[in-house]
């Protein structure tokens, strides 16, 4: 059995919710607590990924990041850095179609939080990332980690703007859906049975943890 | 003592008031829901910016539209009591007063906590949670909460809508010898008319002086 392509998915699932996590949590706030016209529109942009066909967005991703581009030759003059077909671009394609699944539940979960308890604690003399710390952070908790688990397993099921951006190279940029994929065209159906379990397992375990998690912590 | 003077417009009315409240009295906001009585109370906090006035609290000035002073909520030591209290329910009773409170060394912090529990009966609820508390108790954490860090004015809004009418008579009683022990100037907004002879020292009429166009818009 080929252990690789599971090694890669772990990896790049785990960097891209970081990434998606580090700018979803911020963005879901944005959007939560401003209803201007400003916020509807980034609203909209942020949730792009989630009605693009992932070829559509991958294709996108090529053209922003690839040699031709201004991006793509700047990253590559001032860092000697080439995000196509390495699993960094990969990461990127993963974290940008996870992004807005964080984002959505990161923004349900801080409506969610009754803003009479953010005012008191204004009028008690506490600066704003204070109380975004001490209260709104850990009010939405929950849905929080919702959000980082949902973007977990999408990004661990991306496929269609992963192969656009990153290929499927073995052992460097092919992941499981890809591997699986690429099992089944060569008719691998023992390397293929055992991934799609894998990738199963991987999934109801992760989801069953939350669920246990979220019941357990009820105010 | 605190005065004010505002006006503030919204698409279907134009809150405008004027009134001031003395140390120890208890100024009641009486009125319909949607007058603009609880509009009034965030604007003093902070929390809500008036299109014209002032408001000034022991002689400062927290808002002056001409003057371009508009004092954030943190910085006006105003406490504010909302209408379903705001506790914050992740945290026990005496942390949510431990919150409020700043300066002192951490023991003295958590000292004066528990005096301010036992003082309303409570310091053997410290330990809970707000959601194991009854309405009234919600409220006496609500209210050591807001006073933990001397306040020099406390806004109390509709604060016993959440429990039913056999309470509210004991909690108006036991609010009102509460509030003689801090001589700050309280407001208090409330629709239930039994509220106004048992606490008010003024009542501020709402409602009745709907103008229906904002004027230099």
């Amino acid at each position: 059995m080929n252990w690789m392509p599971v090694y890669l998915s772990l990896k790049i699932a785990f960097y891209a919710t970081l990434i998606s996590a580090v700018f979803g949590v911020p963005l879901g706030w944005l959007l939560a607590r401003n209803r201007s016209i400003g916020g509807n529109l980034l609203s909209s942009f942020v949730m792009l990924p989630m009605v693009l066909p992932p070829t559509v967005l991958g294709y996108y991703l090529l053209i922003f990041i690839g040699r031709q581009s201004f991006i793509g030759r700047w990253l590559q003059d001032t860092f000697q850095v080439n995000l196509v077909f390495t699993w960094q671009g990969a990461v990127l394609a993963a974290a940008i179609v996870s992004l807005p699944l964080m984002v959505r539940a990161v923004q349900a979960s801080i409506e969610s939080v009754d803003p009479n308890t953010e005012d008191v604690a204004r009028t008690l003399g506490k600066t704003e990332p204070v109380i975004f710390f001490r209260i709104t952070l850990p009010l939405a908790w929950q849905g929080i980690l919702a959000g980082v688990v949902l973007a977990f397993a999408r990004a661990m099921g991306e496929f269609g703007a992963t192969l656009m951006v990153a290929g499927n190279i073995p052992g460097k940029t092919q992941t499981l859906s890809i591997a699986i994929y690429d099992a089944v065209q060569a008719g691998n159906y023992e390397q293929a049975n055992f991934l799609v379990v894998l990738i199963s397992v991987i999934t109801i375990f992760s989801l069953w943890i939350l669920n246990s998690y979220v019941k357990n912590n009820r105010w | 003592m605190l005065i004010l003077e505002i006006e503030k417009c919204y698409d279907e009315f134009v809150l405008n008031t004027g009134w001031k409240a003395d140390k120890g009295e208890i100024v009641v906001l009486f009125g319909p829901s949607g007058s603009g009585k609880s509009l009034t109370l965030r604007a003093i906090a902070g929390l809500e910016t008036p299109d014209r006035g002032l408001i000034r609290i022991n002689g400062r000035l927290v808002f002056h539209n001409q003057k371009n002073i508009n004092m954030p909520a943190k910085d006006r030591s105003v406490a504010y009591v909302p209408q379903n209290y705001g506790l914050f329910p992740h945290m026990k009773v005496y942390e949510n007063i431990l919150f409020g409170m700043n300066g002192n060394s951490p023991e003295r912090r958590k000292k004066k906590a528990m005096q301010l529990l036992q003082r309303v009966g409570l310091e053997n609820k410290w330990n809970k949670y707000p959601k194991q508390l009854s309405g009234g108790e919600k409220q006496r954490v609500a209210l050591s909460r807001a006073l933990a860090n001397n306040p020099e004015v406390l806004l109390l809004d509709e604060p016993f809508s959440a429990v039913d009418m056999t309470v509210r008579k004991i909690l108006r009683n036991e609010i009102r010898d509460f509030l003689a022990q801090w001589q700050i100037p309280i407001v208090l907004v409330t629709h239930d008319p039994d509220d106004l002879g048992a606490l008010a020292s003024r009542v501020i009429q709402y409602g009745n002086t709907k103008v229906p166009v904002c004027l230099n818009r």
